[in-house]
């Protein structure tokens, strides 16, 4: 059944090529329904599952026999868990990407590839299929940034586009090292992940292809030194391009680290451990650091991305079970509160003031004229700080409890991190929406909605 | 819609961690949890 969250999103594509190019209004519908019937088809194939612990197959038959390749759709526990972020992320990109008008049947289009590819990543338990899955999403990335972007939006798209095909390249070279030497050893050709999970590689192989295959996932998963595509993609990215973006693409590469460089090489992940969380803390305190000092809201929601997927690799990192939980339910946490905050960012903000400069944004009292979005941004912005009853307070709990059992020092340096990220998270939200100034030194646009406009004292 | 999701699953994360932490179990990650050669 969840097999049909792929094809429901193709079949939404290829009816949105079929329609006319003027009929926006149809295209918008189109896109919502199949996006809705995906997240219904997610949430009951997730409840269908008897046994979230077992990976249960959902589709298994030959695909290229000579390389042991085969289409296999399957899904655990926590394949079940990103399927249902992808669905509940595509409907919240779709209501708030209402207002596009130019080439809207395209826009949609490319989006619902994007988000079919994205479920075939999650789904796919053939390393060459969850491969050719995740190539897949790199082209509808690339269009829907470059083609209904703002900001330096080719430099943004053709930056991401040339980061994801190299750490596609690191992978694709250790997938195929490891096929090979998979059948050396067990002298069938095999890409099944199940099968390749149980072949013992030699200490000296992983120690050289963990690296290749976790860095070139990780380069998705906003991985210090390799994450500066995701703060320009994110900014150039339309409202729910940057949704996606921060919401599920950064959780492909997440979920590749684990799903495929952690279970194929864990002696690899063993020997690169302290690595992997050196620069995991790095990622985070330097994402969080570097978001304080930005100007541009879209460019400090996309550096505490940076900092919030620093987190999920540091649970990886942990390889215990309490950390890597961490690890999963921070992809899904920081997946909702991302996905709100840029759809605040770009919809509640930018479409009205037509600026997502501080300096401009802090003059405009916006707590008075964008009361909603006032509100809803400090809940998000308190959700992502990991304040307890939201998702990213259990989360990221649960990636300190497992780091604490492996590396003590890396847990203390991180929450004394978040001792100082509270205040200073909070006087940001202050400075956006609270803050009144005697002077106003730019006019403030006419924001309110309006139903019945009057024309002002000069008669216009 | 994304708001209230963050909460529930705030307020009731055995929602989802019944589903995540079953799966350390599986054969699939038996190398990774319980030791390899090293």
């Amino acid at each position: 059944m969840l097999a049909w969250t792929i094809y429901i999103s193709f079949i939404g594509v290829l009816v949105l090529m079929l329609l006319p190019r003027e009929a926006a209004r149809a295209a918008r519908i189109i896109a919502l329904f199949t996006a809705v019937a995906g997240c219904v088809v997610a949430f009951a194939g997730a409840m269908q599952q008897p046994d979230p612990g077992k990976v249960a197959t959902i589709v298994k038959v030959p695909w290229i026999p000579a390389i042991g390749a085969s289409y296999y759709l399957a899904a655990d526990g926590i394949s079940l868990v990103l399927v249902v972020l992808t669905g509940l992320a595509a409907i919240a990109g779709i209501l708030f990407s209402w207002n596009i008008e130019k080439r809207t049947k395209e826009f949609f289009a490319f989006y619902l590839a994007l988000i079919g590819g994205v479920y075939g990543v999650f789904l796919s338990f053939d390393v060459l299929l969850l491969f050719v899955f995740y190539e897949l999403t790199i082209i509808p990335k690339y269009f829907l940034i470059a083609r209904w972007g703002s900001t330096r939006k080719e430099y943004g798209a053709m930056k991401l586009a040339l980061y994801s095909f190299v750490g596609s390249h690191l992978v694709l070279i250790g997938l195929i090292a490891a096929w090979v030497v998979a059948r050396a050893q067990t002298g069938h050709a095999s890409l099944d992940l199940m099968e390749l999970s149980k072949v013992p590689f030699p200490l000296g192989f992983q120690q050289w292809v963990f690296p290749l295959v976790f860095v070139g996932f990780g380069i998705l998963a906003g991985l210090w030194p390799f994450h500066t595509w995701a703060p320009t993609g994110h900014v150039a990215a339309p409202t729910a391009g940057s949704m996606l973006l921060a919401g599920v693409v950064m959780k492909l590469g997440a979920y590749g680290c684990l799903r495929v460089a952690m279970v194929l090489f864990p002696d690899g992940v063993r020997m690169w451990q302290n690595e992997i969380a050196a620069l995991a803390v790095i990622g985070i305190i330097y994402g969080a650091g570097v978001a304080l000092v930005q100007r541009d809201f879209k460019f400090v929601i996309g550096y505490s991305s940076v900092s919030h997927m620093g987190f999920v690799l540091l649970g990886l990192a942990t390889l215990n079970t309490i950390g890597l939980s961490g690890a999963v339910l921070q992809m899904f946490s920081h997946g909702i509160i991302a996905g709100l905050l840029f759809a605040v960012v770009g919809r509640m903000v930018y479409d009205r003031t037509h600026t997502r400069d501080f300096n401009d944004l802090q003059t405009m009292q916006l707590g008075k004229l964008l009361p909603f979005a006032g509100v809803t941004f400090v809940l998000a912005g308190v959700a992502s700080m990991g304040l307890p009853g939201f998702s990213g307070f259990v989360a990221e709990l649960q990636v300190l409890m497992g780091a604490w059992k492996v590396f003590p020092m890396a847990a203390i340096r991180r929450a004394l991190e978040s001792w100082w990220a509270w205040p200073t998270s909070c006087g940001r939200c202050k400075r956006r929406f609270i803050r009144t100034h005697q002077q106003r030194t730019n006019p403030v646009p006419n924001i309110r909605w309006n139903p019945f406009p009057c024309p002002n004292a000069s008669g216009q | 819609m994304l708001l209230a999701t963050s909460l529930v699953i705030g307020l009731f994360p055995s929602l989802l961690l019944n589903w995540i932490q079953p799966c350390w179990n599986s054969p699939l990650f038996e190398r990774l949890l319980k030791g390899g050669s090293l």
